[in-house]
């Protein structure tokens, strides 16, 4: 993975993808459903917040260009502690993963493979990201790339094409239930913007270090778009207690689409899609992994754990009971322990590693003058 | 059963990455180290009497059992002496007009020439005791014979049986006379060749109507008569140690990258293998990715093609005996444009372009989509159009899946019968299969309309695909996609995909990104999968590095500002 250095393009799609793959399974409807009719205005200030945090962020990345935060880790408090936070992340990166995996198996059963166990489902999707994965970092960086602008372009036609459907009513009362819930629960919405963590590990990747404000900024900005399309979407093609039911929102709303008479329905197409973006989310997950598993134990070829890390990825999809708890940990949970992760731990860090510098940087110069 | 264990221990165990590096290593590895054993020793220098020179030649040429091995044997006139000397040629591939009137007339006849006894010309004159030495130049018969008795444009002297043997295969005549170690070999090819025709296979309707033939030497006049620069450099490398098969490397030395020249011919000549006969084989030869259907050069039969391509800076590799040339590198991109597209307005050409791309993916996937439907999705199409494809099947005693494998493979049956069978039996051999067949297969409830109509629709689509390896490998493609489709629907096909997508992301030529420029991401220079007007294509694509980035300059059609 170091080895491979990436552009602008490449590295936008990275942290787009995370966000995508949120977006078609549960992050409309986890919104809708703590914000109601106000969601609209929730994500306006969710994403004002994430571009607070992505100014934050920049600040402290200033002076450590090229360094992602295993390797800011270490500089703040050793080797031992980069260890601690390396395992930390990948135990994290595997949660999420297998909520996603969980969660679009669960979905898939559901709509086509009423008969088919669970088990088989992840399988496939564990395999199909699998084999990508032993291509190379390259590959998978590749493969996102010309995955996700065809996603993009996908969904900005899936809102045009269901906008018949919009009931515009439905964004009244404008202010839900109340500026409290928006402004001060709403708060806890900011993990919509998960992706903020792949930032904090692709500063090493980078063939120009000065493109990660660019990054920063246009992912955040690109993301809440997305997220204000696809909220504004459900809310309004559906009342409140269905949109805030649904399993899979955008799934949902393609399924009101009809193209003439010859397609009724096109949610089959729409798996297409959705499969796509998970196998892809996967795949960048997978190499996320296993390159912090290099960092930390200095293996020569990272590739060959590939199947292992989806062994334990498969173990762990398989340890939820059912749809409900994955749904119940992706919208409640999860967005905790994010909030946690890189709000507490990581900007912790960076703010010690910053303080850390600029002492070392004095006593340093300090030694010179003597 | 072995091999699915070892696949399976492969997938596990770690193995170390063997990857092939581009790149020209200066190591000793270069030479065939491991090669067989030359089948026989040629490093042999002539030798200085005829008599055993003779006897070289006869044994090696097998001239008792050869009887196109054409050795005459005759008496040299030179400076009024004469010498023995013979002459070896292969009947058929030289010319016997030339051999008569430019070889043996002047050796053989007395004239001027060969009669000429000039004085020996005086170096230096000393005089010693009332007596005069004169020290004169040395009379030279290899010289003499060179400049004075052969005239003959293109003749070269050599010493080394290896030549001399090369050479008369390859159609030139060999002249040995007794006392010297020189042979003399005279280019007199004159074997019965194909003129310059029309493409057969690449038609266009704005652009050049020749195309290549299976001359070495016609293919590279038409290549230089089209690039019509100085710069172009035709190398000739030798592909085969028992056919030594003419293979011309052919790039602008000002303008192709020194690293792709130099990787096209490090593969050519690090080639061990006995013979090859045509392009095809060598395209296989230095492919990097053996195991993929996916072709890494492209191969033509227009030397417009070839030379806009040289002219781009890419290389094109000729080999003799074979009417198509390789182009290197390519891209996917590259093979789904047509010669045609850069010869008409690049409106018109974006529009077959977009036509072609549709054609691709209906080519590939259509089957897979219409039995993943049928199987998995009934939702997406009308109900009623479901009750007629429901009752259309009634009678019909496979499922689905079944009935378009077996109709993909009876059109793949009248694909393959429609090329091998004479030509003017083709087109019959076509309607025969396609209509009738089909027709009756319908009446017969075989099959049913609708698979007759998706299987006519793809195999019309896959024949829109303007490179013959690539329109193989979708084929090929096809039936991934129907089997994926089969099993999981749509799902199965998105994961396919996927995969697909990953190993075209993966996949490069001549270490050229396959899926370049647009992944990754470089510089267009208006010159993608899409083109823009030519006056707008003013740089090289970025991919090849080219010594010469751009090809216009940035305001090419200058008369619109008032000339230059």
């Amino acid at each position: 993975m170091e080895s491979h250095k990436i552009g602008f393009g490449e590295a936008l799609c990275i942290i787009l993808i995370v966000i995508l793959s949120h977006l078609i399974l549960i992050l409309p409807k986890a919104i809708l459903e703590s914000q109601g009719s106000s969601s609209i205005i929730n994500v306006f200030y969710i994403t004002i917040l994430a571009f607070i945090l992505i100014f934050i962020l920049n600040k402290l990345y200033k002076n450590f260009k090229g360094k992602d935060i295993i390797d800011i880790s270490e500089f703040t408090f050793g080797k031992t502690f980069k260890i601690i936070l390396g395992i930390v992340f990948i135990f994290y990166f595997l949660f999420v993963a297998s909520l996603l995996v969980r969660n679009t198996s669960e979905s898939l059963k559901t709509m086509y493979f009423q008969n088919t166990p669970i088990p088989y489902l992840v399988f496939f999707l564990l395999l199909g990201a699998g084999i990508i994965n032993k291509l190379g970092t390259k590959t998978v960086i590749k493969c996102n790339l010309i995955i996700v602008p065809s996603i993009v372009v996908i969904l900005i036609a899936l809102f045009i094409v269901s906008a018949n459907n919009f009931v515009p009513e439905r964004i009244f009362p404008i202010f839900g239930y109340g500026a409290k819930n928006i402004f001060i629960n709403g708060t806890a919405n900011i993990y919509a913007f998960s992706n903020i963590v792949f930032l904090l590990f692709i500063m090493p990747l980078l063939k120009d270090f000065n493109h990660f404000n660019k990054i920063g900024y246009s992912s955040i900005a690109i993301s809440g778009i997305f997220i204000l399309l696809a909220t504004i979407a459900l809310l309004l093609m559906f009342p409140l207690e269905i949109s805030s039911g649904s399993n899979v929102p955008i799934y949902m709303q393609t399924r009101e689409i009809t193209l003439g008479d010859f397609i009724q329905r096109t949610d089959a197409f729409f798996v297409i899609i959705w499969i796509l973006t998970i196998l892809s989310y996967l795949s960048i997950i997978l190499t996320f992994i296993l390159s912090i598993f290099k960092k930390i134990t200095n293996i020569q070829n990272k590739s060959a754990l590939t199947y292992c890390f989806l062994a334990i990825l498969f173990g762990i999809s398989l340890l939820y009971s059912n749809i409900l708890q994955v749904r119940y940990i992706q919208s409640t949970i999860y967005k905790y322990i994010f909030i946690i992760f890189v709000l507490a731990i990581c900007f912790g860090i960076l703010i010690i590693a910053n303080i850390k510098n600029v002492l070392k940087n004095k006593s340093e110069r300090i030694n010179h003058s003597e | 059963m072995n091999k699915f264990f070892s696949y399976l221990a492969d997938s596990f165990r770690y193995i170390p990455q063997k990857k092939y590096e581009f790149g020209l290593s200066n190591n000793d590895t270069q030479n065939n180290s491991n090669s067989n054993e030359p089948l026989e020793n040629l490093n042999q220098n002539i030798f200085p009497s005829i008599d055993v020179n003779l006897e070289y030649i006869k044994v090696k040429f097998n001239s008792l059992m050869n009887s196109d091995i054409k050795i005459r044997e005759f008496d040299l006139t030179a400076r009024n002496k004469v010498y023995k000397a013979f002459l070896v040629y292969i009947d058929g591939m030289s010319d016997s007009k030339s051999i008569n009137r430019f070889i043996l007339h002047p050796l053989m006849l007395k004239s001027r020439a060969n009669t000429f006894n000039k004085n020996e010309e005086v170096v230096s004159t000393a005089v010693a005791n009332n007596i005069t030495v004169k020290k004169v130049k040395k009379f030279n018969l290899v010289d003499y014979i060179f400049s004075c008795l052969i005239p003959l444009n293109d003749t070269k002297k050599t010493q080394e049986f290896k030549d001399v043997i090369n050479s008369i295969n390859s159609g030139e005549c060999a002249l040995f006379v007794d006392t010297i170690d020189t042979c003399f070999l005279s280019d007199v090819k004159g074997y019965e060749r194909r003129s310059i025709d029309t493409p057969k296979n690449e038609v266009v309707i704005r652009g050049s109507q020749e195309s290549f033939v299976e001359n070495i030497r016609t293919n590279t006049s038409m290549l230089r008569r089209m690039v019509n620069n100085e710069n172009l450099v035709i190398e000739n490398i030798n592909v085969g140690t028992v056919s030594k098969t003419k293979c011309a490397v052919c790039y602008l030395k000002d303008i192709a990258n020194n690293d792709l020249v130099a990787e096209v011919k490090y593969r050519m000549n690090n080639l061990d293998i006995d013979y090859i006969i045509s392009s095809g084989q060598l395209e296989e030869l230095i492919k990097e990715n053996t195991n993929s259907t996916l072709p890494e050069t492209i191969s033509t039969e227009r030397p417009d093609n070839a030379s806009s391509s040289i002219l781009d800076g890419k290389v094109v590799i000729i080999v003799n005996g074979s009417p198509f040339c390789l182009i290197v590198p390519c891209t996917f991109f590259d093979l789904l444009s047509s010669p045609e597209d850069k010869n008409i307005n690049s409106k018109y050409a974006n529009f077959l372009k977009l036509v072609r791309l549709l054609a691709c993916t209906i080519s590939v996937l259509l089957p897979g989509l219409y039995i993943a439907i049928t199987n998995f999705h009934e939702e997406l199409i009308p109900t009623e159009l479901l009750f007629s494809i429901i009752s259309s099947r009634q009678a019909v005693p496979i499922s689905i899946e079944l009935e378009i494998i077996l109709m993909e493979i009876a059109f793949e049956l009248i694909h393959e019968a429609g090329i091998r069978v004479p030509s003017p039996i083709g087109p019959t051999m076509g309607i025969v299969g396609a209509l009738v067949l089909g027709d009756a297969a319908v009446s017969a409830s075989i099959v049913s309309p609708i698979s007759i109509i998706i299987v006519a629709i793809t195999g019309l689509a896959s024949f829109s695909a303007p490179n013959y390896s690539l329109e193989f490998h979708f084929r090929i493609l096809r039936f991934i996609f129907i089997f994926l489709g089969a099993l999981f629907g749509f799902i199965g096909i998105a994961i396919g995909l996927f995969i697909y997508i990953a190993l075209l992301a993966n996949f490069s030529s001549f270490g050229i990104p396959y899926l370049s420029p647009y992944v990754p991401i470089t510089r267009i220079n208006n010159d993608g999968y899409f083109l823009s007007p030519i006056w707008k294509r003013e740089e090289r694509q970025d991919v090849l590095n080219t010594k010469r980035k751009n090809k216009e300059s940035h305001i090419s059609m200058t008369w619109k500002q008032g000339g230059n």
